[in-house]
């Protein structure tokens, strides 16, 4: 259960003398960092990070913007949260190219987490540095005197997916308020594979449905109740399923959040996106894209077609 | 031999309890020794991994007001007695316990650790006294040598650990990247009464440390200093590291024996749970470590003293 020995060769004396104040990446005759941030608000950060913490690997893209943070699950779900450069007490980009790095996401929310637990008033302040030859992100966290480095190592960055989602050409587009919204989200009943999400034009409603052993759930969201804010009808009605586990891993965004978009285009693809409101006005965005369950892959599921209408 | 000791003292009574609970959570075997002046519970782990070591230490005069002993014989003047059981009988009803008053006796040529406990009763002023008798083995004379206090060890360096909530946190996240924890501490060049410490841990997705500074360094009674106000206590480092010895010379600096740093690993999860008492915050928390060999903690409460010996993970 102990590590194996060779984590002892890791160990090298020579960086160890702590008498020497800790290098900055851009001292020493290294080059400066590809990235560097500079972060007061870990908590928030932290908080907003662990929504989409699903998988144990992330990729960031950094660019002129700010961060966006990727984790993906099977082709058939994205997850991004975007931290714009405001959350940031400093955000500096060498060079003005998008750069893309991809680590273990597990171990970043650790680090991120070491001193937030503490009951200090004072947030701590954290340093986090992509250096030139990407081999590491290094955070740096400094509270009350206690210094911690963190180096994760990276991993060879793939592309991420890109659903096409033509926001252009939408099937329907649906605002609700999280606190409704997140009520049915943890009532689904666990034993159904799949969420089916259908809409009804002549009726104006946006309904959730599962089907379990015990029998089938149905959710109502009609057009003009208070927790709809917007309600962007389709052509004809529709219905696409989904599998339940991957909606299940947007539960933790939507808890954290005040309002949720639901989109979907002509295929199916759901695009929904979590409006999180911070107290001092940041507000921050996390994304998901859903791919639709293929009818192939379905079994047969109770209740007919006649049910929906 | 006989042994005889009471309190009426509802506070002393929880403290002694919540020690015994504590300390019995550390370690399997639980030996209470006792001598004329101090009862000690001695804990030895002795497992193939190389087990933790506690003694506990609790002078007679702060927990108990009635007290008296004697031993085998006059040169045996201590009483060492095996305690599995006592846990046992003490963690249901201490909580309102009163008093209480220790025994030892026997019955049918079976000692016995007699444990009378005075409890409140419900409707009444009166107390009621529940009595516990808790099998006891007295340890055989040959093996008290197993349970002599440690005379302190000679160490390579002394420190003042920081303060447990800081520490806490941060162990409890190091210990979700890897079991085995390496401790590194390092006396300041700038101020000689100080030192630092490193905690890390590595995997191979992330490592991470964190440093201490400024920690103090206690004052060993009777220990020699020499003119530079080193302390001399600690080993000559023969058998140091001579991969730092080297790495010294190479760099041409004349590293003084005491500012060289010291490194143990030990099992991360062993430091957790002495960490993570029920008894009040201590005071204060000394750490002495041996290049290579072992962590000791030196842990004071106000009426007690605890001492916990990690062994390092590879030793030389």
């Amino acid at each position: 259960t102990i590590n194996n020995a060779n984590d002892a060769d890791n160990e090298s004396d020579d960086e160890f003398s702590l008498n020497s104040g800790s290098p900055a990446p851009s001292d020493g005759g290294r080059p400066p960092p590809l990235l560097y941030l500079r972060i007061t608000n870990a908590k928030v950060v932290c908080s907003l990070l662990k929504t989409i913490q699903f998988r144990d690997l992330a990729t960031i893209c950094a660019s002129v913007n700010g961060l966006k943070v990727t984790v993906e699950d099977c082709k058939s779900l994205q997850a991004n949260v975007y931290l714009q450069t405001s959350l940031f007490s400093q955000y500096t980009l060498r060079d003005d190219e998008p750069l893309f790095f991809k680590l273990n996401y597990v171990m970043l929310l650790e680090c991120l987490q070491m001193f937030s637990d503490t009951e200090a008033s004072s947030p701590a302040v954290m340093e986090l540095f992509l250096p030139d030859d990407r081999s590491a992100v290094e955070l740096h966290l400094e509270d009350a005197g206690v210094v911690t480095d963190c180096r994760i190592r990276t991993i060879e960055p793939e592309q991420t997916l890109d659903f096409n989602f033509n926001a252009a050409a939408l099937c329907f587009k649906v605002i609700i308020r999280s606190e409704q919204l997140k009520e049915v989200f943890s009532e689904l009943d666990p034993h159904s594979e799949l969420v089916e999400i259908f809409v009804s034009t002549e009726r104006r409603l946006f309904r959730m449905s599962t089907f379990g052993d015990l029998g089938r759930g149905v959710y109502d969201f009609p057009a003009e109740s208070e927790a709809v804010e917007m309600f962007q009808s389709p052509d004809v009605s529709v219905a696409f399923r989904y599998r339940h586990a991957l909606l299940k891993c947007c539960l933790k965004a939507l808890q954290a959040s005040a309002k949720a978009s639901i989109r979907c285009d002509q295929r199916g693809f759901l695009s929904l996106q979590f409006l999180v409101e911070s107290a001092d006005g940041h507000n921050c965005f996390i994304e998901f894209f859903l791919v639709p369950n293929q009818p192939e892959d379905e079994d047969e599921i109770a209740g007919s077609d006649d049910e929906r209408h | 031999m006989k042994f005889r000791a009471a309190t009426q003292d509802a506070g002393c009574v929880q403290y002694l309890c919540k020690a015994i609970v504590f300390v019995s959570k550390l370690a399997n075997n639980c030996v209470m020794r006792c001598t004329p002046d101090c009862i000690y519970f001695v804990l030895c782990g002795h497992t193939v991994e190389g087990g933790v070591r506690v003694w506990f230490e609790i002078k007679r005069d702060t927990l108990f007001s009635d007290y008296s002993m004697a031993g085998l014989d006059e040169e045996h003047e201590e009483l060492e007695v095996v305690l599995e059981t006592m846990v046992g009988a003490l963690t249901k009803s201490f909580g309102q316990a009163r008093g209480l008053r220790l025994k030892l006796t026997r019955r049918d040529a079976a000692p016995l650790l007699q444990m009378e406990l005075e409890l409140p009763t419900v409707l009444t002023d009166e107390s009621r006294h529940v009595t516990h008798n808790v099998p006891v083995r007295v340890v055989p004379l040959r093996y008290w040598g197993e349970f002599q206090t440690p005379l302190e060890p000679e160490f390579d360096i002394s420190f003042y650990f920081p303060p447990l909530s800081t520490v806490r946190n941060v162990l409890d996240r190091m210990r979700n990247l890897s079991n085995r924890l390496t401790i590194f501490a390092q006396r300041s060049t700038r101020d000689q009464g100080k030192c630092s410490m490193r905690l890390s841990v590595t995997n191979s997705m992330a490592s991470v440390s964190t440093t201490f500074k400024d920690l103090q360094l206690p004052r060993w009674r009777d220990e020699p200093v020499d003119a530079a106000g080193d302390v001399q206590n600690g080993r000559n480092g023969d058998e140091g590291d001579e991969a730092e010895d080297a790495e010294a010379a190479a760099e041409g600096v004349d590293v003084p024996q005491s500012a060289r740093p010291v490194r143990v690993a030990v099992d991360i999860r062993k430091i957790g749970s002495l960490l993570s008492s029920p008894l009040a915050c201590p005071t204060r928390i000394v750490c002495n470590l041996v290049r290579h060999r072992v962590a000791q903690f030196f842990i004071f409460y106000d009426e007690v003293q605890l001492q916990y010996f990690i062994p390092a993970l590879d030793t030389e």
